[in-house]
């Protein structure tokens, strides 16, 4: 004990010294000058609760992703319109030769089928004031006719057939017989077989069907014959405007449906959060702070919830015209329970404690303690709600199409989008038809979800203080 | 069998515990009230489904000349005043009568069609959920104990995907990549023990997102209160820490929607069920809705109704078993 003792003792000894020898520095007691400033500066602190919230938001990174996409995507989705050369979403397009409708187009980057080099001869057939329908193919020789093959290339033979020359494809489809000697040609030949006669050797349709291209570019010789310079393009649709997403299966342009349909989703999502938002609180502040209010208020809860939504769509739908306002009128029915139920909730835990004891024997009047005392402190949980709430009613617009009674295919929707596009996953060709708006949609709730969450954290001020 | 012994033992469990927390009282009272909610709710969907189209009610309304409408209305009963329709539908179910089917398979009892559907959507939810508990639980706990490492990330995104791809569209590509993964049939055959494995797993993948993001949540919450740092300053050991205090205080908020979860089952999952066409009860509200079966549509919604409200029940029970300071007596309404 004793020996314990006595290192004790040295020890604090040694502290002593070097605290004595600290202390006789006199730069430690040297007087400050007055200053009036830092006088001031006493008490006060330069925090503000949103200047550090945002301060924090910002600084996550995967939130400012979210948040640059989002703004990217809202963006994007109103400025689409006022792009040159958007379609109309509810237009059937046809093909303009044979009138049959342009189904299940694959999505391109680019009208081009190809670019003429040398001084193609074509077929060509007017279309409209700016397009030509336009093929190489000159004839169709029908079965059994003679013809004279005067050169062999490697897949393509020249012919001389009534007076036209052109070339024909010698392949397994068309089944030329071959002489004894290829080489001696001229060689006369039968086909038992269509065959095609092109203008050069290349074959310049679109598996069959017409290429279109734009009138200004294609010559006529002394003979009328059309002939296209080098440089010229092709094209497989008569428009320079390519279907980005393709079409789908009547026709009708996926870009610019996709597009219409995002603004519609997000208009509802946005209008119903709205509803969602500021019934809810309302009723939910009432719900919790208001104690007569809370018996009643429950059981209209417990009845209301327990009615399916369904049958209230399908009412509302008969009573009203359908149509967008309807299906968000029927929606705000019912979507802000939830969320008076959680406000309802948040506010029971909150509503006794002392700083609110404290206001209400100050004699604050209630609704100032709910304005002022309750509703700030919800600021976090709420911008959560709400974040979430905007994907919430785009998905349940999807679940409503699912069930038949959404919006009708005239007003493209993400959830009717997404409806057609899974009649056709069967076909790996047609999937774009789903991918599409699938994609558009995870977006927006994925950034939706990341920034609300975000917001959530950084509005916490156990995190940013 | 192993199933019926299971629900003896629950029963028993909540009625020692109802017992023994002198909760009998309690429990009559709120079985009493939701009665009258209950009464409120039928009476409200009763009237509803009065206002429906007449159209509604026919397959070829067009082609029906004034009498013949009036005589099917006749037949269904809907002729009638509201509240003559109303007080005899009542009585008959006090006698426990659901009544008879009208339009969705006409003439059978809707007993009989809920007997026959309800099994196959119950087995199937409560494997589902089975699987969502044990994938979840862990993924939660393994997300919240290293904030920022591999699981807490790799849950983030499966939880994010999960919600962001609408169900109906990831359910139709596991059906599609699962059935050539597994060479099975597109549909759902009760005998082959082999096509239930994709319904439950894409009805579990939801519950496993949910499970996980929540208990995350709570048990970051919990990590972050004054006993656990006390608790961890005097030394226990992380594990028991962690077991011991963390899960079993942040799980009681989850406890309260197991029963409920478990109970709701029976209504089915709508996309799942009509994917692999499974004769289940998803969708069936829905459907009778759309048909305007109006017996059929008031018999669910008071099944359902009965289901919320005594799952509700069970679920702040549990909560109360699990963790001996909420009392229910003074919570109440408050739930």
């Amino acid at each position: 004990m004793s020996i314990f003792g006595t290192k004790k003792l040295k020890a604090e000894k040694a502290v002593e010294n070097a605290f004595k020898e600290r202390i006789s520095d006199d730069r430690l007691f040297e007087f400050a000058p007055y200053d009036p400033a830092s006088g001031e500066r006493t008490g006060y602190s330069n925090y503000s609760y949103w200047g550090s919230t945002l301060k924090a938001f910002f600084k996550n990174r995967a939130a400012m992703t979210a948040l640059i996409v989002l703004g990217l995507v809202l963006l994007f989705t109103f400025l689409q319109p006022l792009l040159p050369g958007q379609r109309d979403a509810n237009r059937v397009y046809n093909d303009p030769v044979t009138g049959i409708q342009l189904q299940n187009l694959s999505p391109s980057l680019s009208t081009v089928f190809t670019t003429l080099e040398s001084k193609t001869i074509l077929n060509c057939q007017a279309v409209d004031e700016n397009w030509f329908a336009v093929s190489n193919l000159v004839a169709t020789i029908k079965k059994r006719d003679d013809f004279t093959v005067t050169a062999y290339l490697d897949d393509w033979v020249k012919i001389e057939y009534k007076g036209i020359s052109g070339y024909v494809k010698n392949n397994f489809q068309t089944k030329l017989k071959l002489p004894d000697d290829p080489y001696a040609v001229p060689y006369e030949s039968r086909s038992n077989f269509t065959v095609q006669v092109y203008s050069n050797n290349a074959d310049l349709t679109n598996n069959g069907s017409w290429l279109y291209c734009e009138s200004a570019k294609i010559r006529f010789d002394e003979n009328a014959i059309a002939y296209a310079p080098s440089g010229t393009e092709l094209r497989t649709v008569p428009s320079a405007h390519p279907f980005v997403f393709g079409t789908n299966n009547i026709g009708q342009d996926l870009w610019s449906r996709v597009w219409s349909g995002t603004r519609t989703s997000l208009w509802i999502g946005f209008v119903v959060a709205l509803f969602e938002a500021l019934i809810g609180i309302m009723v939910g502040i009432l719900w919790g702070y208001v104690r007569q209010l809370d018996h009643v208020l429950t059981e209209l809860y417990n009845i209301i919830d327990n009615i399916p939504t369904t049958i209230i769509l399908i009412l509302v739908s008969y009573i009203m015209k359908p149509g967008v306002s309807t299906l968000i009128f029927a929606m705000s029915l019912t979507r802000w329970l939830g969320m008076a139920r959680f406000v309802r909730n948040q506010i029971v835990i909150i509503r006794d404690r002392d700083y609110n004891l404290a206001s209400r024997c100050l004699g604050t009047s209630p609704v100032r303690i709910m304005v002022k005392n309750l509703l700030p402190y919800l600021v976090s949980v709420i911008m959560l709600r709400m974040a979430l709430a905007i994907p919430g009613a785009i998905g349940s617009e999807v679940f409503i199409t699912y069930i038949g009674i959404g919006l009708s295919k005239e007003t493209p929707s993400l959830g009717n989008l997404i409806n057609e596009g899974r009649q056709y996953v069967t076909s790996a060709s047609l999937r774009y038809q789903l991918l599409f708006p699938t994609v558009i949609l995870s977006l927006i709730t994925i950034s939706f979800y990341i920034i609300g969450n975000s917001f959530a954290d950084a509005a916490d001020p156990k995190n940013h203080v | 069998m192993i199933i019926k012994i299971a629900l003896c033992l629950l029963a028993a469990g909540f009625i020692y515990l109802i017992w023994k927390r002198r909760l009998g009282f309690y429990v009559l009272k709120r079985v009493l009230l939701s009665l009258f909610s209950l009464l409120a709710i039928i009476s409200v969907v009763f009237v509803l489904l009065r206002q429906m189209p007449i159209e509604g009610y026919f397959d070829n309304y067009d082609k029906l000349d004034e009498a013949q409408v009036q005589a099917k209305l006749h037949t269904l009963g809907l002729d009638r005043p509201i509240l003559q329709q109303l007080i005899p539908f009542l009585k008959n179910l006090l006698k426990g009568d659901l009544g008879q089917s009208s339009r969705y398979s006409a003439g059978t009892s809707i007993s009989q069609i809920i007997a026959e559907k309800a099994p196959i959507s119950i087995y199937l939810g409560v494997a589902s959920m089975g699987l969502g508990l044990l994938f979840g639980i862990p993924l939660g706990a393994a997300m919240a104990l290293k904030k920022g490492a591999f699981w807490d990330r790799f849950g983030t995104v499966f939880i994010v995907l999960i919600n962001a791809v609408p169900a109906a569209v990831y359910y139709i590509f596991i059906q599609l990549y699962g059935t050539d993964l597994l060479r099975i049939g597109m549909l759902f055959k009760r005998n082959e023990p082999v096509t239930w494995i994709l319904p439950v797993i894409s009805m579990s993948l939801g519950s496993i997102a949910s499970y996980a993001m929540w208990l995350r949540r709570y048990m970051l919450d919990e990590i972050n209160k004054d006993y656990v740092k006390l608790a961890r300053s005097k030394g226990i050991s992380p594990y028991k820490l962690m077991l011991s205090h963390v899960f079993r205080n942040s799980f009681v908020p989850m406890v309260q929607y197991i029963p409920a979860s478990l109970l709701y089952t029976v209504c089915g999952s709508i996309y799942v069920e009509s994917l692999y066409s499974i004769p289940g009860m998803g969708g069936l509200l829905v459907d009778v809705i759309g048909r305007q079966d109006n017996p059929m549509v008031q018999a669910l919604v008071m099944i359902f109704s009965c289901i919320g409200i005594v799952g509700l029940l069970l679920g702040d029970l549990l909560m109360a078993m699990l963790d001996p300071r909420i009392s229910l007596e003074r919570r109440q309404g408050v739930r």
